[in-house]
């Protein structure tokens, strides 16, 4: 096939540079769990496609990547059937040339059932993951009918005891499971600055023929480390990192710049599209072939053996149960406590969870904080954390902050009514229910106030009640 | 609630219906509907940290005291 060249990560706030025949961006790599809302009506959760961004991509002319966020190929959990399925929808629908996940895992085995730890955590580098990783990529590729690729993660823990090194680790499952690599040279530059093996040390080890795929991205520091945070200019180090080995990368088929939607602002449209510039000026770096081989996996796939996945699953337990502040024994989960890398882990899930609750109850929140400042909001919000693992969705992080935060009735004016409207939205979304909310004062006006970052001055009482009913 | 539904207002999935008899600007409500819905997707891959609880609490509270904003000379903290 040909190489597709020079693209960008979608958020909707790029979508400016994506339409209008911009030539510069000739690829765009989409994540397709932020195009879904989740769905726990029947007591299974389900996914369906936001159809308004599903269209506003399908519209775009440039070619499509997808790059899940939800299946993640280190995890000992089986692949979830609702997701692959809408997953194969989509691959069906955009045609992307291949389909790639991160070798990192985001839920812990709990008895019978699976918990969201809230972030993608890393795998622990052993020859047990490399089979579980490469069984689970196999059977990704096989469900999407496309060539698939891992993406080599982020990992803010130090080196273990008897772990593969990180190169090492990353050419093995490439090769047992026959597939690509995509190439997160931000990551593999963060790790470096935060103690683990120096980039270049892990590019020398890999398979270079595997790498269809390069990810560049900007961070920044935060509580004594580097974060691959998506938040802003690749750093020179890393443009540096990048010319000296495309040239090396001989299937090298796309250039993805990715940034967070939350930071566009900051950076600016001009910004991102000097950063297009930036990596198309690398582009030109990579060796003269005008076609690159990118394959699925030959058959023959290995399985993972049930005492891989018990090996997995154990690191998974004692690093997730960890980071979500599970009270862990054994010598594992005391070891991952004191490394100086789980603080930082700690914090990220709380702050992602903390604002997975200011998106979905965002009214709530806002008046939550007009009554009672910061440090009282975020000691009921690390409470309710004890109370549940985090969720994978606003929504469903929403529902539960809402259900925890009703059953504390606290004497807040305004909240009852505010609380039970956007309770009834998130619980219509997630559940498909109706019900019908009661309010005490005209609700424009309150929420309106809400949105200034204030209280209502005199809210004009008036008794009225809204229906609200799932499509 | 005698006359509903009446129109309703339209947001992806999600309809809310006001009853005739109130005065109510259908198009406010219409806009604050849609603002929680859109918010209620996947968070999206993320290896750094997500700010949208700091956003929040830098504009409604001072972030050089950390003291909740004085407002129209009431206590609303417990």
């Amino acid at each position: 096939m040909k190489p597709l060249g020079v693209g960008l990560i979608f958020v909707k706030e790029l979508l400016p540079l994506l339409r209008d025949g911009n030539e510069a961006v000739s690829v765009v790599e989409i994540e397709p769990q932020t195009l879904w809302q989740l769905s726990r009506s029947g007591g299974q959760d389900g996914y369906a496609p936001n159809d308004e961004l599903y269209h506003a991509l399908l519209e775009l002319p440039q070619p499509k990547l997808l790059h899940s966020i939800g299946l993640p190929v280190g995890s000992s959990r089986s692949l979830e059937p609702a997701q692959t399925e809408l997953l194969r929808a989509m691959a069906e629908r955009f045609e992307p040339a291949w389909a790639s996940e991160h070798l990192s895992f985001n839920a812990i085995a709990d008895g019978d059932r699976w918990s969201s730890v809230g972030f993608l955590l890393p795998p622990l580098q052993c020859p047990e993951t490399v089979s579980v990783a490469s069984a689970k990529l196999r059977a990704l590729g096989d469900g999407l009918a496309l060539p698939i690729a891992f993406e080599t993660g982020v990992n803010y823990l130090q080196p273990q005891p008897d772990e593969l090194p990180d190169g090492d680790f990353f050419a093995a499952v490439a090769n047992s499971a026959d597939c690509g690599i995509v190439v997160d040279l931000h990551n593999l530059w963060a790790n470096e600055l935060n103690g683990r093996t120096p980039a270049r040390e892990v590019l020398a080890r890999l398979p270079l023929e595997r790498v269809w795929e390069l990810h560049l991205a900007g961070g920044m520091p935060f509580s004594g480390r580097w974060l691959d945070a998506h938040s802003g200019a690749v750093p020179d180090p890393v443009l540096a990192l990048a010319a000296d080995w495309i040239p090396r990368m001989p299937n090298l088929g796309a250039l993805i710049f990715e940034i967070m939607g939350e930071h566009v602002p900051a950076l600016g449209l001009d910004g991102v599209a000097r950063q297009v510039e930036s990596l198309r000026s690398l582009w030109v770096l990579r060796p003269a072939v005008r076609e690159i081989r990118v394959h699925r996996p030959a058959s023959g796939a290995a399985s993972a053996t049930p005492q891989d996945v018990a090996a997995v699953r154990a690191w998974e337990r004692a690093l997730g149960g960890v980071v979500i502040g599970r009270e862990g024994e054994g010598t594992l989960a005391s070891c991952l406590r004191a490394d100086p890398g789980m603080q930082l882990l700690q914090q990220l899930v709380v702050d992602a969870r903390s604002g997975f609750v200011a998106e979905g109850l965002h009214y709530t929140t806002s008046l939550l904080l007009c009554a009672w400042g910061s440090p009282k909001v975020r000691e009921l919000l690390v409470e309710f954390m004890r109370t549940r693992p985090p969720e994978l969705f606003v929504s469903a992080e929403a529902d539960a902050f809402a259900g925890f935060l009703r059953d504390k009735a606290l004497p807040i004016p305004y909240l009852d009514e505010v609380l039970a409207f956007e309770h009834a939205l998130v619980r219509a979304t997630l559940y498909g229910e109706s019900c019908t909310v009661r309010f005490a004062h005209e609700p424009t006006a309150l929420f309106e106030s809400l949105e200034q970052g204030r209280l209502p001055d005199d809210a004009t009482r008036q008794e009225m009640s809204l229906v609200i009913r799932a499509g | 609630m005698a006359t509903l539904p009446q129109d309703p207002i339209p947001a992806r999935a999600v309809n809310v219906y006001v009853p005739r008899e109130i005065a109510f600007d259908l198009g406010k409500m219409t806009r604050i509907t849609a603002n929680v819905l859109d918010r209620l997707g996947c968070g999206g891959c993320h290896s750094g940290r997500i700010l949208n609880f700091h956003t929040l609490e830098d504009f409604i509270v001072n972030p050089k005291t950390l003291e909740v904003e004085e407002f129209a000379g009431r206590s609303l903290g417990r």
